[in-house]
Parts: structure tokens; sequence; C-alpha cells
């Protein structure tokens, strides 16, 4: 047995599919490959790919990354060349490395920082952008009310929860007047994150009033453990 | 071409149902063709991009080099919402082209509920909503589908109708309208509309002209021109295994209703049941060879990547080569974890033995269709299912480890009882009490999943009178208390949208006026249950001055024209009446398919023939 870790970025025609329905369509991709993919016993077998820390959907990505099981050994070209013939148009296939290693670390365990690209409205200028930032980078603590349908037993209700979003940010955010981009770096780990989505619902409220966050095109760069990216990182 | 912004698709739901770009969809430059054909179903993406005769329509055309193909579906509240905020015209899937700015728009009529999306999607598109409003520079509205053997409540908002399988007339179609193009001078929409009306299977609706008598009732309905048939036959294939078929299908991004591939085994039913609309409209029975199929299984699993078929047809355990096709299938596909339905189960032992040997991975739950309660009323609707069989199949579904079986049944049935209910429950309560005695266990599930009977054109009930809703909810509510094992749950269809469609199933070009007045107030996606407001329809037919009652509940007469005469997939109207008059005596008529013909007419008028390949 032998698994490939892959990179891909995942573009705009992409940006509108939810984790799960892109986790779908990358397996059909894998078949429509014909790699000799691993599945689990059972009644109902699934392909063995796992996915490092979910997308929001609404966002881009030139750092996606799975691990790839597969039954039989091959070598990368191969793998490389297959997979890549099969991606739809938005996909692409940056990486692929064997590991050494049949049982790798979750790379849910092993990230720590994504790093976001924001393109901000046009509307929007950059006096205010800056000056909310410089507010934003200022403060020790920002609260955030996080707001999420409720499940189960609290099913139907709106759940709330308060959370610093200065936690969960990594460094300053940075903002490029000339490409009207901000980028930010947030902390990830199993124990919780923020979405950058939340960041800017934060930045609205406390800041730019007349910012659309829906109309922010949120990029994710990297995804990152221990400064480095997760396709060279040791999967021992 | 919209340009649709991240703001408005981030705030509806499911937004990739509006942005394309699907792994097989056909993205052509509309510049170069000379024709633009939209295909559409008017329901959500999730159900549209699920129907099969789109899917066979998107890629015969899009074989053409001079005509491109697109697909529209109907935008969900929200997102009609925001496109009407920012005044974004209803658009194409592919290149994001306004429908406005095609030739054709083609819908599927699958349901008489779905038929205000029809009215609010031409309305998004900037297209008048009545076809003698329209102007030269507008697309051709056309309909297909199997509500096209009744269409006269729509025939005002639309240009023609494909009647029957559109694989051939399609392209008779667009060839004549890319001739006509060529040499017209005046491109006068009329002068296309006579051309079409001559193509077999056309109906231009504006071509004919209902009659009504003093008292309001229909009398007929006549051709204006001399040289246009006063009835329309349907289109069918004489040789099913010869046309091309799906082999690029597109694999849409989200789950869709049936997220699966689809391989048409064959097409037809000719086991006359006697309610049955498909078994008639789609007759006679035309397989495909068994090597044909497994080609064509092959070249989808191939250039998909699915991991799932389903063999479809109205009766799939009927197809010849059954055996053959699913052990080849089997055999070659074992180690990629491929896995293969039927959608419809005969209620025999063989289907249980097909579907076990299916499901060796996959365990989902049984579903049978035995329609009525007792054996007096299915004799009546010549299912020719006996409670043995029934039982027979559910043992040995038990036996070899199901545990949750589905009961399909239908109530409002001709020379229906109280009795018939009651024994609804009672069939239930036996395949209970079944694997009780098999298993020594309760642990089974037993679901009854009871509708409300709509007669239809060219079945031999559609001069039945339906039910009145009064009566459907008495029978729902005797039912219910009948049923007492937990292990059975029961499910009922709302008598009110049964009752809309048994009205506008067998309506007349009157119900226009309804339909428009049920939209503009509002009416959209009726057929599901959450947004069907009958309140809006009630009051659409109190504005429209039209009473509802002799539409639905009226028992017609033998000897009165009906206002889908002429509209005909080729049945023999005597066949029809000696149907109904068999059922009222209790009298089976045998499946024409491998027996005698049994006469509804169809293969003479048609001059095609049942194709069965397990003769040979």
């Amino acid at each position: 047995m032998t698994i490939f870790r892959i990179e891909i970025s995942k573009k705009e025609s992409l940006r509108y599919i939810s984790h799960l329905d892109y986790a779908n369509l990358l397996q059909r991709c894998i078949r429509r490959a014909k790699l000799p993919a691993a599945y689990s016993e059972g009644f109902n077998p699934h392909m063995k790919v796992s996915f490092a820390s979910a997308l929001a959907l609404g966002v881009t990505t030139d750092a996606e990354y799975a691990d790839i099981e597969l039954t039989r050994d091959m070598c990368q070209p191969e793998f490389f060349d297959k997979l890549s013939s099969a991606l739809p148009e938005g996909i692409q296939l940056l990486q692929a490395k064997k590991l050494n290693t049949e049982h790798p670390k979750s790379m849910n365990a092993l990230a720590d920082t994504a790093v976001y690209e924001l393109i901000m409205p046009e509307d929007i200028s950059s006096e205010l952008i800056n000056d909310a930032i410089t507010k934003f980078n200022a403060a020790s603590s920002i609260t955030f009310t996080r707001q999420r349908r409720g499940k189960k037993a609290q099913k139907g209700r709106i759940v709330k929860k308060d959370i610093d979003i200065k936690n969960y940010v990594a460094v300053p955010l940075q903002y490029n007047d000339e490409t009207h981009c901000l980028l930010l770096k947030l902390k990830v780990s199993p124990n919780g994150s923020i979405k950058p989505i939340e960041v800017l619902e934060s930045i609205k409220n406390d800041h730019i009033a007349d910012l659309d966050i829906f109309a922010v095109l949120i990029n994710r760069k990297a995804l990152l453990s221990q400064g480095q990216p997760l396709i060279n990182i040791s999967p021992r | 071409m919209n340009k649709l912004s991240p703001s408005i698709l981030q705030t509806v739901s499911k937004p990739a149902r509006y942005t394309g770009g699907e792994v097989n969809a056909i993205h052509k430059d509309l510049n170069t063709v000379d024709c633009k054909f939209a295909l559409s179903m008017p329901d959500v993406y999730e159900v549209g991009m699920s129907n099969l005769g789109l899917k066979i329509l998107y890629e015969i055309i899009n074989n053409r080099t001079d005509t491109a193909a697109e697909r529209v579906y109907t935008p969900w509240p929200d997102m009609e919402g925001k496109m009407r905020e920012n005044k974004i015209p209803l658009y194409s899937l592919e290149s994001y082209t306004p429908l406005n700015e095609f030739n054709f728009i083609g819908f599927t009529l699958q349901y008489e509920l779905s038929y205000t999306n029809i009215l609010n999607m031409l309305d998004l598109a900037g297209i008048p909503l009545f076809a003698n409003d329209r102007s030269n520079d507008m697309p051709f509205i056309v309909g297909g589908g199997p509500c096209v053997y009744n269409v006269e409540p729509i025939a005002d908002f639309f240009d023609f109708f494909i009647l029957g399988e559109g694989e051939e007339v399609i392209n008779d179609v667009i060839s004549a309208f890319i001739a006509w193009k060529k040499e017209t001078s005046t491109c006068d929409r009329h002068e296309f509309l006579r051309i079409a009306a001559k193509i077999p299977g056309i109906y231009v609706p504006a071509f004919y002209e209902p009659h009504y008598d003093e008292n309001n009732n229909f009398v007929k309905i006549t051709p204006k021109y001399d040289d246009i048939p006063a009835v329309i036959h349907k289109r069918v294939l004489a040789d099913l295994d010869s046309i091309p078929s799906i082999e690029k299908p597109i694999v849409p991004f989200i789950d869709i209703v049936h997220d699966r591939l689809m391989l048409e085994l064959f097409r037809g039913c000719s086991r006359g049941c006697r309610f049955c609309q498909a078994g008639i409209i789609y007759r006679p029975v035309r397989e495909r060879r068994s090597e044909t199929l497994f080609k064509l299984a092959e070249k989808m699993i191939d250039n998909t990547g699915y991991d799932e078929m389903s063999l479809t047809s109205l009766s799939s355990a009927d197809y010849s080569c059954l055996p053959t096709l699913i052990d080849d299938l089997t055999d070659k596909y074992a180690g990629q974890k491929m896995s293969f339905s039927l959608p419809s189960l005969r209620i025999d032992s063989f289907s249980i033995d097909i579907a076990h040997k299916l499901q060796a991975t996959r365990k989902s739950g049984l579903t049978f269709a035995p329609e009525a309660g007792t054996q007096r009323l299915r004799d009546v609707i010549n299912k020719g299912v006996t409670e043995e069989n029934l039982l027979d199949s559910c043992s040995a579904a038990f036996k070899h480890g199901w545990k949750t079986v589905k009961l399909y049944f239908m109530m409002g049935l001709p020379t229906e009882t109280d009795e018939d209910i009651i024994g609804i429950a009672d069939l239930a309560q036996k395949v209970v009490n079944l694997y009780k005695n098999i298993k020594n266990r309760r642990d089974v599930k037993v679901t009854v999943s009871v509708s409300c009977f709509v007669p239809k054109p060219y079945t031999p009930f559609q001069w039945f009178g339906q039910n009145t809703q009064e009566e459907f909810k008495r029978k729902q509510r005797l039912l219910k208390d009948t049923i007492k094992d937990k292990a059975i749950n029961f499910n009922y269809h709302d008598s009110a949208t049964s009752s809309l469609e048994g009205i506008i199933a067998r309506g007349d070009r009157r119900l226009a006026k309804v339909i428009y007045n049920a939209y503009k107030n509002g009416a959209k996606f009726d057929g599901w249950s959450e947004m069907f407001n009958n309140d809006i329809w009630m009051q659409a037919f109190a504005d429209a001055n039209i009473e509802t009652a002799p539409y639905n509940l009226r028992q017609r007469e033998f000897a009165e024209n009906l206002p889908w005469d002429h509209t005909s997939p080729g049945v023999n109207k005597q066949f029809l009446i000696n149907e109904y008059k068999k059922a009222a005596a209790e009298q089976l008529t045998p499946d024409c398919r491998r027996g005698s013909c049994t006469g509804c007419g169809i293969c003479q008028e048609l001059d095609v023939a049942v194709t069965d390949w397990g003769e040979k």
C-alpha cells in the first residue's frame, strides 16, 4: 500500500462548492483517473482519502491538501499525470509526494496556520481599510459573537458564543494599497479557529459599516505547519 | 453575458446551482453556431439535472456542430429575489447567455404542478408569457415530455410542442429552423411555425381552434389549416438500439436528486396497469441489446467516475437479458466498488434474487407497489399481483436479511370501497407478521405510502371522476385508524395538490387564465409541499370564473370528445373504453410483450413493433 499527499489549487469555478461536494468531486476524479484507490471495509465502503482543514464555501485556494491511499504502488510521475488529466477546469494538481509511511500523522493535527488573501471591494477606500486595521491590530482583545444554527437539542435556535478574535490572529493584519488586498494569517488548531469571513464581519461591525463582506474575494494562499507548507512536512 | 457578483452568490442557498462549469458540460462559441437551444426543466437544479430525457437531448443536440444546447433551471426563490433586485435576466449555465438570446427554449413537462415555474422563468427572461405576444426576435418556446398528451391548459404559453421521443424529431426541428433562417426574407415567426407544424409529432396550438357549446362545454378542437393534421401522433423510435444515447453525462458539483448514472435498458411497459399513463404513452416495449448497454455503461463510468449506476426502465426486472447484463457488469466492476441498482422491483422472487445480488455491499430498503389493498381492486386496475406474490417476495427478502419494506398504494381508484382501504392495513400487517414468523424478531419496519389517485389522459380511467378532497381525507383517516402495529409507518399525500393535479391533467385551454392568475399571485414550485398554497389557486379559479368540479370530479361520457383527443400517443380509444369496462367487470388483460397482441393499436398506428432480445 502506498499513500500520496497532494497539493492542489481550487480556483474561481470551484468557489461555490462546499467541502463535502469537493470531497465527492475529488473521489470521482480519482476514479476517472483509474488510480488503484483503497476502500474501507464494511457495508458502505468509502474511498480512503483524507483532507486537511475544510475550506468554507466561497473561498478559493492555492493550498488544498489530501492524502490518497492506493492498493498498489505506482511511480510518482504516473500518479501525477493520471490524476492531473482527470481534474476539471478550475482544479490544478500542484504537487504530489509519495509518503514514506503507511500511517501518516493527520494533516489536521499538523496544520497550525492558514494564510488568506482578501481582495477588498472597490467601493471601500484604502484610507478606511488602513484606519480599520490599525485599530484592529492595536486592540488587545476583540470580542466577536459567533452565531450558529443550533444542532440536536438546540435545533431551530440560534446559538451565540463570544470569542476573542485576537486569540486566533497569528500576526498583525497587513494591507497592500496597490493590490487592495488584505493579508490574514490565522491560527488553526483542532480546538478551534476562526473563519476569514468572521474577521471581516468583526471589522464591519467595529469599523467599516459599509463593507459588504460577501463581496470580498477570499483565497487561502497557504496552509502551514511551523512555517512550512504541509506538503513539505514529514508525515511521520 | 451576465457577470454574477460574489455578494449575490454568497448569500443564496447552494450557489453552485447557478454557476455551471461541471465536468462534461459542453461549452461552444455561440457566435459560431446557427442555432442556440436552451434545455430546461422548470424546477430547481437538483431536480432538473436528474432528468434522463434532458440528458439525452443535451448530447444529441450538442453532437451537431451547427447547434449549441445549454441548460437552465428554475432559480430557487432566494436567487430569484436577488436576480430581480439586481435586474439579472435568466441565463444559461454554460455561457451565462440571457435566455432571450436563444432560438429555442425547450421545457420538459414532467408534472402539472411545475407550470407556474415556466411562467416565472419566462418572465425572469424578459419573454412575453403568451405566445401571441412574442415578437420575431424572441425564442420559440417548446414543450415536450409526458404532459404533452394534454397540454391544452398551457397551450397559450407555448409556440409548439413535441410529442413523443425526441431523439429524431429534435434534429428535424433544428434542421428545418436553420434552413428557414437562411431562406426567409421576413423572419416572421408564423412562417416557421407553419413549416414546423408539418413535421410529424409537432403540435402548434395556435393553429388549432377549440369550440364550446352554449353551456360552455367543450365540443371539439379543429385545425385552422387544411395542410396540418387533425390528430398529431407522437414520434417513436423504431430501432432504439441503434440510436445514440448518453455517453458523457454531466457530473454535477453538488448532490442532485438522482446522483448516479442512469442506464436506460428499454422503453415502454406493456403490463397494462389501467391507472398508469406511462404504460400507454411509452409503448411499445423496445429493448436495447445487452452488448449495447454494456458498452454504454463502460463509457459512462469511464467518462464520469461515478460509483453508482441505476438500471433504469419503467419495469427494469422485465428486461429479457437482465441476468446476463448484471453478470457482465458485476464481473467487470467487481474490484472497483461500483454499485448497480434497480429503481423498480417486480413483486416476485426473481426480482429479490437480483436485488440481493446487486446489493451485496449496500443494503437499502426494498420498495414494492401492490397499488391496491384487495385482490378485487388489484384486478380492477389490472395489477396482476396476488397477495401470495407479495408475501413470497417479502419472505425471500427477509431471508436475505432485509428488514425494511416500503409499500406503495393508491386511494380513490374506481370501484373502491372502505373494504379496499382496510385491505391496505391488513396487507401491511401480514408483512409484519411474516417477518416475525420468519425471524422470530420484531425489528421490522414496513412503510405504507398512499397517494391520491389522479386520473390521467390516455389511460382507461381517463373518464373516471376523481374522489373529492373530503373523500380522500376520510379514507386517510380510516386507514390511519385501522393501522395499529407500531412497526407500520403510514405516509399519505396532500389531497389538495392531488386535486389540483387532477383538474389540470384533464383540463382544457381555458385553464391558461387560471394558471396565469395563480402565477401572478405568487404561486411557484407548487410541487413542493412547503411552497404549495391552495388558497392562491382557489382564488385564481374564482377570478377566472371557472368551476373546478367539471374538470376533475365529473364522470365523463365515452361518447364525448376530450380536449386532448388531438395530441395522441397512438392508442385506440375503443381499446381504452374496453379496458375501462373490463375493469368494472374485474377482468384481467395480459401483457402483450410475450403473449398475443391485446389491441391497443399503437404498433399498427405508428408502424413500430415490440423489441425483445430474449426471444432470439
